[in-house]
């Protein structure tokens, strides 16, 4: 029974250390955040948006395969949780090996043997005497650290580096528990905020107060340079700090940060609108105010008219639902209902600023709904202007910058530092040079090659030329 | 003329034709034989007996006339860039000249053909500069098109006014420019390894795209079950055909002569291990620490980011099968490394220029 589990734990173990795995697993994630590329994500798209491209069964069927969520459906968080598997014991591996190579000594290697490396270098001649002292001397100004062992010469530098690609997994690891914990323990949302607004959070000791905020066009233009908040922490009723957020520079207070993330006018949330109200004979009762909402009694009528919705930009998708195609005053519209004295609905309908539209629409209303009793034309709106503040607070971002450095550090240790490893054999009639890199870089040759023309420049061997072998 | 950069990059196209007809020259009249550049002997062109043209050192003369067009380009960068400061007022940000594509286009034929030239002097195996330097002309004279420019510089959006910004482009940027030499060195040891098989190859590269971009991909939109099950199946089915067409060639083909082919495989794994750092650490790393500030979190799955991780996914993928399966494998092993190395080529091309055209993203001003 025991060897049994041994042998499952044995398989499973080269099963999730196998590199061909890790090909696999990040080929299909690969291919995953493809078609996450090409299908917009719910997390940045409307429902309307979807509807508009896909239509209502397509946008179900999308919605089933969880092709609207992707990267957070079942199938790519399974492999995300292989894959970090796969990586984590793929690195424990590596690890252990790097571990043995970094205690494994150079040691002696009879002449015979460095003759056979791929890149070595034979002087034959008459060596002087401190011809060792020589070499040692040239070798380590070129910064290799040099030891001797039966008169050979052993030196090696970097032996290092080899740690620099599991720092590097290691990291890609880190970093993946960092967004897990500001996944799991982190809080995150949007605030309209008008001038003078407070805002609370839940969980914080404190308040933050929208002082002003404003934006700045470039000299002579209209485009826009910057959008500013002026932020004030408010804790137990004393200002604590003051500070201009814009884009790319938050506030950050006690683990929460204030990002500047929208700017505008507040149509869909606050507009107020003006509304010319006529009776279906055509005469006009007159015009009145009202706020999204809201709305307001007219009194000669003895009605109500609310004001459900104001799209700045309105549009219909296919199954005619209304949404607003961008938030600049396009196609104004607005959603009235309007009810009698006991609360009745006595009709609802969308007015427009636009004409034309206001003809099509009581026109195409005229036919399905028969005649209404009143008629309704929006005149004049406006909206206040709002700051909107992204805030998030998130507890794994010291891990994820830890992970960041050390992923950096880790692959340029990995790119341009190789163990280099060098033998040199002095005997009576010659001296025999070999070495080795990690990976066995031709570009070594190069190096290497200009090792062997200093070690003979330095004269220590004499008399029959030197002859070149390699 | 208003903006002296403009009138740079005008001479600097005429400049890197030329320097493209030197490498090609170079290549059809010079080295025939490959044997000239083994072990980094620098600059030798194998003699040739056929007639005059051939006895010119095109090679040498290739260099030459792009460290020529590359100090044109350079000044035109440089002058944009002051433009682009000039025009933003010196907000808060180093400007690399990288708001329009305009910009982005000029600056690209700038930066290739410059990591290409040190990757030259390293590997000295100039049938790269070909398509190197090809690119750049072609680069150059679409940013001259009169439907991107050229344009007066306009003053930066502010999402892009952070240091952060220019780290994190700089760092793509070269990237890019060591992957594009990456895929040059590609080409050429294709064309080593198939010489004109590779025709039919590449035909059949291109009859899959297009039939994934204008069948496969339409079909899945559809969102009718059958037709996306069809249409997976019929992606199945078009990587499994083009698997089996690699392999069939690979059968084929005489016992390659590896001495050939070894120096450009590590001229490839160079250029792209170089680049991968630059790349992902661009990507990930200072990307994510710019869109925190900006955008309030490090990684949202936009579309731009998505594919950029795409991309250094499918390099890591080359990497590990290069390790794993082994470049210096002569057979078909060592080859798919090499088509590896093409996947991650078309992977950058999607990631910088193709989702502009797929999706709308927080990415889209460049
Ligand atoms: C997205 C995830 C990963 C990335 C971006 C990545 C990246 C890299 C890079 C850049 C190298 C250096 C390759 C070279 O210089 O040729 C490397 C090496 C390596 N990777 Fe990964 N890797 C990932 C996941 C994994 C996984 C899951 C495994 C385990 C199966 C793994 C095992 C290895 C090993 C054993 C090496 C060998 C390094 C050497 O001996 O030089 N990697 N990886």
């Amino acid at each position: 029974m025991r060897a049994f589990f041994r042998e499952i734990a044995h398989d499973l173990y080269s099963f999730f250390t196998s590199i061909t795995l890790a090909i696999v697993l990040i080929s299909l994630i690969a291919l995953l955040a493809l078609v996450g590329t090409l299908i917009p994500q719910e997390t940045f798209t409307r429902e309307v948006d979807y509807i508009a491209r896909y239509g209502v069964e397509g946008y179900n069927t999308l919605k089933k395969l969880q092709l609207t969520n992707i990267f957070g459906s079942w199938y790519f968080l399974f492999l995300m949780a292989l894959f970090t598997l796969n990586l984590s014991a793929c690195t424990l591996k590596r690890l252990s090996a790097s571990w043995r190579y970094w205690k494994l000594p150079m040691s002696f290697i009879p002449p015979e043997g460095l003759r056979r490396f791929e890149h070595s270098y034979v002087l034959s001649g008459s060596v002087c005497s401190d011809a060792p002292r020589r070499i040692r001397a040239l070798l380590e100004r070129h910064g290799y650290r040099v030891r001797e062992q039966n008169s050979q010469i052993l030196a090696e530098k970097w032996r290092w580096e080899r740690f620099g690609i599991d720092i590097f997994h290691i990291s890609l690891l880190i970093v993946i528990v960092g967004g897990l914990v500001t996944m799991l323990f982190g809080y995150r949302t949007f605030e309209i905020a008008h001038q003078g607004d407070t805002i609370n959070l839940p969980g914080a000791d404190f308040a933050v107060r929208v002082k002003r905020f404003w934006s700045e066009n470039y000299k002579n233009s209209e485009r826009v340079m910057d959008w500013r908040t002026e932020l004030t922490v408010i804790e137990d009723d004393k200002e604590i700090v003051t500070k201009t957020i814009e884009v790319n520079a938050p506030l950050r207070y006690k683990g929460y940060n204030f990002y500047q993330s929208a700017f505008g006018t507040d149509w869909q949330g606050a507009a107020r609108v003006t509304l010319a109200l006529f009776r279906a004979n055509g005469t006009e009762i007159g015009e009145f105010v009202g706020t999204v909402d809201d709305g307001f009694e007219v009194p000669s009528e003895n009605i109500f008219v609310k004001v459900g919705a104001f799209l700045p930009d309105f549009a219909l998708t296919e199954n005619l639902i209304a949404y607003s195609r961008t938030q600049r005053l396009e196609n104004p519209a607005v959603f009235v209902e309007i009810y009698d004295a006991q609360g009745l609905r006595l009709m609802r309908t969308w007015a427009f600023s636009r004409p034309e539209m206001q003809t099509f629409w009581e026109t195409a209303l005229a036919r399905v709904s028969g005649e209404m009793p009143y008629r309704v034309k929006l005149v004049g709106m406006t909206a206040p202007e709002f700051t909107g503040l992204q805030i998030t607070k998130d507890p794994g971002r010291p891990i994820v910058y830890f992970g960041f450095l050390f992923i950096i550090l880790g692959l340029l240790v990995h790119m341009y530092f190789k163990h280099r490893q060098i033998w040199v054999h002095v005997s009576e009639g010659e001296i025999v040079i070999s070495g080795t890199v990690r990976n066995n870089l031709r570009s070594f040759a190069q190096e290497f090659r200009r090792l062997g023309d200093e070690i003979e420049r330095l004269g220590v061997v004499t008399h029959p030329e030197p002859e070149l072998v390699t | 003329m208003k903006y002296p950069s403009v009138v740079l990059f005008y001479l600097s196209t005429v400049s890197y034709f030329v320097t493209f007809v030197f490498y090609l020259l170079h290549v059809v009249l010079g080295v025939s034989s490959g044997k000239g550049e083994r072990s980094g002997a620098p600059g030798i062109v194998a003699s040739s007996a056929s007639g005059g043209l051939s006895r010119i050192a095109w090679g040498a003369w290739a260099t030459r006339a792009l460290v020529m067009s590359l100090v044109i380009s350079t000044a035109g960068v440089i002058a944009r860039a002051i433009e682009l400061g000039n025009a933003s007022q010196w907000v808060k940000a180093f400007f690399l000249p990288l708001s329009t594509t305009y910009e982005t286009l000029t600056f690209f034929a700038w930066l290739i053909p410059l990591i290409y030239l040190m990757m030259e002097r390293w590997f000295q195996i100039k049938q790269v500069g070909v398509f190197v330097t090809g690119a750049a002309f072609v680069m150059l004279s679409v940013a001259a098109s009169p439907s991107f420019a050229p344009s007066a510089p306009t003053g930066v959006p502010a999402s892009l006014q952070s240091y952060w910004l220019t780290i994190h482009v700089l760092f793509m940027v070269l990237g890019i420019a060591f992957f594009t030499s990456g895929f040059g060195a590609t080409l050429v040891y294709l064309w080593r390894r198939y010489e004109k098989k590779l025709f039919l190859l590449f035909g059949a590269l291109l009859a899959v795209l297009v039939t994934t971009i204008f069948v496969v991909i339409p079909l899945f939109a559809t969102l009718q079950l059958e037709k996306m099950l069809a249409s997976v199946a019929l992606f199945a089915v078009l990587c499994a055909g083009f698997g089996w067409l690699l392999l069939f060639v690979h059968r084929e083909s005489q016992p390659i002569a590896w001495e050939r082919l070894e120096p450009i495989e590590e001229m490839i794994y160079r250029c792209n291990a170089l680049g991968f750092p630059f790349y992902a650490i661009g990507g990930l790393v200072f990307g994510g620490i710019w869109a925190e500030q900006a955008w309030s979190r490090y990684w949202g799955w936009d579309p731009k980011e998505t594919a950029m991780l795409v991309t250094a996914l499918v390099y890591a993928v080359y990497m590990h099968a290069r390790l794993t399966w082994g470049a210096r494998d002569p057979g078909w092993r060592g080859g798919l490394v090499a088509w590896l190395s093409v996947l991650g080529y078309l992977a950058v091309l999607y990631a910088w220029i193709g989702i502009n055209y797929f999706v709308a993203s927080l990415h889209s001003f460049v």
